[in-house]
């Protein structure tokens, strides 16, 4: 009986034995192999980035310096602004669903080599093509798509950043009785799929900035024989405060840590959140003095104005400009809709049925305007201008104007018995 | 549908089924872009529903209200206000209300409007890609 226990014991013992001694061996082997491997390889394929400072602001130009293992070259250069970050939306008209995520950085360019040689797979043959080609057939096209380029100019290796930033990519899917009662549609659970987030992350970084020469830039990165580069980047005028990450790039698998620097914007300068650009803020407030001034003289509000040169001058998204300066109006309108009823001047029934249509129109135009591209928006937005400009050409045929002088008479002689009216009460109570 | 308005002692008759259908539309259009609708509700209402002058001035403003009012909140829920570009538009309308008719007595509004007649088509033959618009 002892003995059995016994030799129980030593068998458990020897497996014991056995299994840990085996486990050490395998331990000491892995990492031993692993470390070598990735140490020899970290060595070999260690990108080194710099830049000459630390903090910059709007209009500085940035040297971008560094150093890499010997025999490769940086092709490109990711350049993003990781705390300024914005919301952007679009409506996928293939399939209806509408993508929307809060956090697409502000400001986001990658910066091509010209002289690199992009490299395509095309079921096993490899095509090679000098990206300034690619880049050019890509700018002269008005529907491009960003996909499409990444893949071809092989940027793709480049777009590392803004696919980390974005925590939740919600989804909607469209549909006409939907939009009807008002809504974005169904909305369906966020994205979790890594690849998918990726290429709707860069769809709407082509929604928000549009322009390929305004996401992706060709420019001269001089790569010497020891493996040093340099290339130097202008940052913009408008570009958002706080910080950004600047990547080196080599190809898919050879990239550098990200350098940080600080985009510094102070006043006059203001940064403005929603729109995500920088600006002096003396430029909007004359801006919108000026044109409301005109704008009520010529008997409209300026919002027509106003609107499309928020658009052509400061490039701000068509959504931000209609929903910051529509309520700007408020006041006025309230203002006068205040001395008005004073001297008892507005039908309320009247003014009260049509504004309850109005007030459904008003519940649509918002989500319909997250729904139209810009380019839908401006042709919007052009035809309105060109009947407002028709309206006020016929407001200056002597013929109107004839029937207007006896309107206004009409106006001031009503305006008047309702002071007059007013008054009395006031008196008798 | 004709539905009668009282103003003043006089009696009017406006069709409504214009009116709403034709302030819907100018609604969702002045939504979409996000301009006031004044300029199309004042000839909606005297030009097509057939009112006075007098009865439209102040209630087309109302009308306005309730557009601009749901339009805001929900531009605002959407998340597409910039609040800090909001303050310095609204700094620039309220003051324009205060300008502006000090300027109006100097000047010929015929002229004004010759004037914005051509910036605002010049405005939108560009909006609209028109070629050779510098």
């Amino acid at each position: 009986m002892y003995g059995k226990v016994k030799f129980t014991v030593l068998i458990i013992f020897l497996f014991l034995f056995l299994i840990t001694f085996g486990i050490t061996k395998l331990f000491a082997q892995l990492p031993e192999g692993g470390g070598q491997v990735s140490e020899a390889k970290s060595e070999q394929i260690k990108v080194e980035v710099k830049l000459d400072k630390e903090v910059y602001k709007g209009g500085d130009t940035i040297r971008i310096t560094g150093k890499v293992p010997s025999g490769m070259r940086v092709n490109f250069i990711e350049i993003t602004s990781i705390d300024s970050k914005v919301q952007v939306s679009r409506l996928d008209r293939k399939d209806y669903k509408f993508y929307l995520s809060k956090e697409i950085p502000a400001f986001y360019q990658v910066l091509i080599a010209d002289d690199y040689i992009a490299k395509i797979d095309k079921n096993g043959t490899v095509e090679e093509k000098p990206v300034k080609e690619i880049y050019n057939k890509y700018k002269a096209e008005k529907k491009w798509r960003i996909g499409e380029f990444l893949k071809e100019s092989n940027a793709d290796y480049a777009f590392i950043t803004p696919p980390k930033l974005v925590a939740e990519m919600r989804v909607w899917k469209t549909t006409v009785s939907r939009a009807v009662i008002g809504s974005r549609g169904e909305e369906l659970p966020s994205l979790t799929d890594k690849k998918e987030i990726k290429r709707e992350t860069a769809r709407l970084i082509q929604a928000r900035m549009r322009k390929l020469d305004s996401i992706f830039v060709l420019t001269k990165i001089s790569n010497k024989e020891d493996g040093t580069f340099e290339a130097t980047f202008r940052l913009p005028e408008n570009a958002p405060p706080r910080s950004y990450t600047v990547i080196a790039v080599v190809n898919r698998d050879v990239k550098s840590e990200p350098a940080k620097f600080v985009c510094d914007v102070s006043f006059p300068k203001l940064y403005f959140p929603v729109a995500g650009t920088s600006t002096n803020f003396l430029g909007p407030l004359i801006l919108a003095l000026a044109i409301c001034t005109f704008g009520v003289l010529m008997g409209a509000g300026g919002g027509f104005i106003l609107n499309p040169l928020l658009i052509l001058i400061y490039h701000i998204p068509h959504g931000v400009v209609a929903g910051s300066v529509m309520p700007s109006v408020l006041f006025s309108q309230g203002a006068g809709i205040y001395n008005y009823s004073k001297i008892g001047f507005i039908n309320w029934k009247l003014g009260i049925t049509v504004g309850i249509f109005m007030a459904l129109g008003g519940f649509f135009g918002p989500l319909l305007n997250q729904f139209v591209t810009l380019e839908e928006y401006k042709f919007v937005f052009g035809i309105v201008l060109l009947i407002l400009a028709a309206l006020m050409l016929w407001q200056t045929t002597p013929g109107y104007i004839e029937k207007s002088k006896k309107e206004k008479a009409i106006l001031e002689e009503f305006k008047k018995r309702a002071a007059a009216a007013k008054a009395a009460k006031e008196q008798k109570g | 549908m004709k539905m009668k308005l009282e103003f003043w002692g006089q009696e009017f008759y406006a069709n409504m089924v214009i009116g709403a259908i034709g302030g819907f539309i100018i609604a969702v259009a002045s939504s979409l872009g996000g301009f006031g609708g004044g300029p199309f509700v004042v000839p909606l209402m005297t030009v097509i529903m057939g009112l006075p002058i007098y009865v439209v001035v102040g209630s087309s403003l109302l009308a306005i209200f309730f557009n601009t009012l749901m339009a805001s909140s929900r531009y605002y829920f959407f998340g597409q206000t910039d609040v800090l570009l909001f303050i310095f538009m609204a700094i620039g309308a309220v003051s324009a209300g205060f300008i502006a008719p000090r300027i109006a007595k100097r000047l010929s509004p015929l002229w004004v409007k010759r004037v914005a007649v051509i910036g605002c088509t010049y405005l939108a033959l560009k909006l609209l890609n028109v070629p050779y618009i510098p």
